[in-house]
């Protein structure tokens, strides 16, 4: 699904003449429609993702990536999530438009 | 704590509207303890994302409660992951309180790589622009 998206992606960047960004490119561009801030975090009911749209690279991953981290449903406050040993990921087209969805709702 | 800053986003501390982002823009420059116990934690702004911003000093003064993790260098090469705060009694730093969370008698926890950490509480936490040095970003 996520290839495919991507396909049509490029098919409509091709179609329509307009340059067809990267991932880094894409992320840079949200940052304004995020207030100028790095970083998005969206929480779902189960775990947080963050996801750093610039900045410094971390763990060798450079921006943008991703942070998921679980809840953690014994904790004394809630919402509480287990970011300490969650790993960075390289963000993938999908996280960036997620990203991008949410910030254009808020908007 | 009677702080000037507040928590955002577990990136950045924010004062007087301005997002100070430790996570991404930043470099952790050192840890000091003063001779009376007040802590200084200083970060000076990263070569490549930190433009536009000027060298940073917590102060933090009347220290009561302190902490770090075991062989924290107060000069290594450490990269901030998170901040948060922590109940001072409470050793599980698997999880951090965000600032809507927290109570003024939370320790400030700052989570480095590899587990390491330094947190603290005391009276007071001011966050201080300092005069940029001259291997500063412009």
């Amino acid at each position: 699904m996520g290839e495919y998206s991507d396909f049509c992606c490029w098919s409509n960047a091709a179609k329509t003449g307009a340059p067809v960004k990267n991932l880094t490119e894409q992320a840079a561009d949200l940052v304004p429609l995020n207030g100028g801030r790095n970083r998005v975090t969206l929480r779902s009911p189960s775990q947080q993702m963050e996801v750093d749209l610039a900045g410094k690279s971390h763990g060798g991953v450079p921006t943008p990536h991703t942070k998921v981290s679980p809840l953690n449903p014994r904790a004394p406050n809630q919402p509480a999530f287990n970011t300490k040993n969650s790993p960075v990921e390289p963000a993938t087209q999908q996280d960036i438009r997620t990203v991008r969805r949410y910030l254009e709702r808020q908007n | 704590m009677d702080k000037d800053f507040t928590v955002g986003q577990a990136n950045e501390l924010i004062k007087a509207g301005r997002i100070y982002d430790l996570h991404n823009c930043f470099d952790f420059d050192y840890l000091t303890i003063l001779e009376d116990g007040d802590l200084r934690l200083a970060f000076k702004p990263n070569a490549s994302h930190g433009e536009g911003y000027s060298p940073l000093l917590l102060c933090a003064e009347g220290v009561d409660h302190f902490a770090v993790s075991p062989n924290f260098g107060p000069t290594t090469a450490y990269h901030l992951e998170e901040i948060g705060y922590k109940s001072c009694d409470d050793e599980d730093d698997n999880w951090l309180l965000s600032q809507r969370q927290a109570t003024v008698a939370d320790d400030l926890f700052f989570r480095f790589n590899d587990g390491h950490y330094v947190r603290f509480r005391s009276q007071s936490a001011s966050l201080i622009e300092t005069p940029p040095t001259p291997d500063s970003p412009p």
